[in-house]
Parts: C-alpha cells; structure tokens; sequence
C-alpha cells in the first residue's frame, strides 16, 4: 500500500533499491480489507498529498542531484565496497562545502548498509558471514576514518594556503 | 620487486580497484615523486592500547581453558597532546593513514632512524599483507632508558612497497579477504587462531 501511494506521489523515493525487499516482502499486501487497512489507506490518503507537496517545495538535494551529488555518492559507495575510506578522491572546497560531507558520508553509508545486494556483497566478499557484526564495524570505521580525513586534509589546505600568502 | 617513487605514484592514481593502492589521509603536495626514495613516510595516530599489569602478570594468548591474557585499555590522545612511553614500556598504535593494499602489493614496516637511535621500536610484525585494508598497529616499545614523548602526528616510520606477483592477484579475485582486521582502525590485541598444525602440537 504505501509503495502503491510511493510510487503516484513521490516516485523518486519508490525507485530507489533499498526498499525493494520491504515491497516484495507481501506481507502487508495480504492484509488488504482488514479494518487496520483501511484506516491505514485513509491515512496515506490524507497525508501522502501533503508529504509529497511539502517534499516538492522543499527539494532534497540528492534528489535534484544538485552538484553531482549523486556522482559523489556513488563514489563513495564504491569506495566503501572497496574497503577504502569513502572521502578518498573528493576534492576540498571551502568550509561550508567540506562541512557539508559529513552529512553525504552519513547517507551514503546508511544507503549502502540498507542495500541488501551491497551490502550483502560487502559481508561475503570480505568474510565475515559467519559475523556481520564486523562489517558493520568496518564500515563505521571507514566512515569515522573519512571524517577524520576529510577534516585533517581541510585543515592542511588551509595551513599551506595561509603559508603561501605569507602570513605565516 | 621494490616499487619505486613513480611506480607508487601510479599506483594511487590507478583508476581500476585490482591495482589501486589507498592512503587516506595523503597530503597534497607532501608526496614528492621526484625525490628518489622509494618509501612512503606515515604518521602516528591518536589511538593507543596500554597493556595493564595489575591482574595478570603474564601473556598467554592461547585460547586454553583456565589460561587469562593481559587486558589492553585503549586510550586516545588527541593531536597536539603527548603521550610518554615509559622503559620497558610497550604498547599498541595505528598509523594515521589508512592503507588499502591490492591483491598484489604487500609492504613491510620499517622504523625511522632518528626514533630508534633514541630507543623506539614501531613494529615487530613488519610485514602487510596483500589485500589489507585498514590502520596498521604498531607495537611501539621504549628499548632506552629514559621515557620517549610521543605526540600523534609525527612521522615514526614508512613502508616499503613490494609487487607480489600475478598469482596474487588472481586469488584475491576469487578469494574473501578474511583477515582478521580487515576495516580495523583500533590497536587491538587480536583473537590467537592456531593453525591445525598448531593445534595438533600444541594439545599433545
């Protein structure tokens, strides 16, 4: 039901995979024509209108891909994949900018942790079936890691510039 | 093979993953690929494992019943703080950097000259393994006999990067990683797992 109201009111958010195994779980399908169903219809026809205007007028970056920004997360991701930091190759911009990231780092991790067949992958590839535990650990690490970077590579930026000017 | 300066240089720009090489942070402008030594300097990072004596007085990381290891407490000094390292003393590190090593590089770990002249050692398991992927501990221990003041940030060693061989590459292609730290940045102990060769000599 909600996929259904998704999908005619905010169809950008429906096509992404992360909730394909919520969807195609049927569970909730099944319970079409219960009295908690069709309060549940009510309610997502009363708001799904609203939510979906309100997400309208207040456009999600990623969404609009403002930037490149959907380039820059895949980028991450794939990083992530790779067991590699996922601040490895942005560029440093200014404060604002580089601040910025910390939030992308966030989505991007929790995109790729909330994706079955990524993160899936991630578990088998690097052995730790038998414990996801560990890789859900690994990628906090990576993106701690990645934080950190990002923060001390800002932070050298703005020495060597500072020193080139003279001030120093 | 040694990988030299302009070798490394291609590897951490390489575009595909199987020949990538990852250090994270690099610092722009601080790898010279003209200067001719084929090292790569890392730093100290700010995450430490004390080995405290109080409880056990002795190691013992076989995973023997009745048989207790020394209990690590981890701390963290931030950049700019010092954290003195006693005689005698030995304790767990990390580099700053995180190294993400291909299927067919591996490095081994080698100390700088102006630390051990004054008595520190950073490693004794010296090699890094193809297919690594994370901080590389350090077991840092004062061999001198006056206290040696460490303060994250400094460059306490380099690697030195050698080519395995094709065969490497292949097997991690269709292998799991499955080290143990794989996407590890804490200076852990790690968890003793003898070998079946081990376990055969060691429950005799």
């Amino acid at each position: 039901m909600i996929r259904r109201f998704l999908q005619a009111s905010l169809n950008h958010i429906a096509v992404d995979e992360v909730w394909t195994p919520l969807f195609q779980s049927g569970r909730h399908d099944a319970l079409e024509g219960d009295l908690i169903s069709k309060i549940a219809e009510r309610v997502c026809h009363l708001s799904f209108g609203a939510i979906a205007q309100l997400v309208d007028d207040i456009p999600s970056p990623i969404a609009k891909n403002a930037g490149g920004l959907l380039r820059d997360i895949e980028s991450m991701q794939q990083n992530i994949e790779n067991l590699s930091p996922p601040s490895v190759g942005l560029g440093i911009g200014d404060e604002i900018d580089t601040a910025n990231k910390f939030w992308l780092f966030l989505y991007a991790a929790w995109h790729f942790r909330l994706s079955v067949k990524r993160f899936g992958d991630f578990v088998t590839t690097n052995g730790w079936i038998s414990d996801v535990s560990k890789a859900e650990g690994a990628l906090g690490n990576l993106v701690l890691h990645a934080l950190e970077s990002l923060e001390l590579r800002f932070r050298w930026k703005s020495y060597v510039d500072t020193e080139e000017r003279g001030v120093r | 093979m040694m990988l030299s300066r302009s070798d490394l240089k291609e590897r951490l720009a390489a575009e595909e993953w199987n020949e990538r090489l990852v250090v994270e942070p690099l610092f722009e402008g601080s790898f010279d690929s003209d200067s001719l030594s084929p090292s790569l300097d890392f730093h100290l990072g700010s995450r430490f494992s004390v080995l405290r004596r109080r409880r056990a007085t002795q190691h013992n990381p076989l995973p023997l019943e009745g048989q207790r290891d020394v209990a690590p407490t981890e701390l963290f000094i931030p950049l700019g703080k010092d954290f003195f390292l006693h005689p005698g003393q030995i304790v767990l590190g990390t580099t700053l950097e995180w190294f993400r090593f291909p299927y067919d590089l591996m490095a081994y770990v080698v100390g700088r000259s102006i630390w051990g002249r004054r008595g520190l050692l950073i490693v004794t398991a010296s090699a890094v393994h193809p297919g690594s992927s994370g901080t590389i501990t350090l077991e840092l221990c004062n061999m001198g006999d006056v206290a040696v003041v460490l303060r994250p940030g400094v460059a306490v060693g380099q690697l030195f990067f050698h080519k395995v061989g094709d065969e490497s590459r292949k097997a991690g292609r269709r292998e799991s990683r499955r080290s143990t730290f794989s996407g590890s940045t804490r200076p852990i102990l790690g968890e003793y797992v003898p070998s079946k060769v081990e376990r055969f000599l060691l429950e005799m």
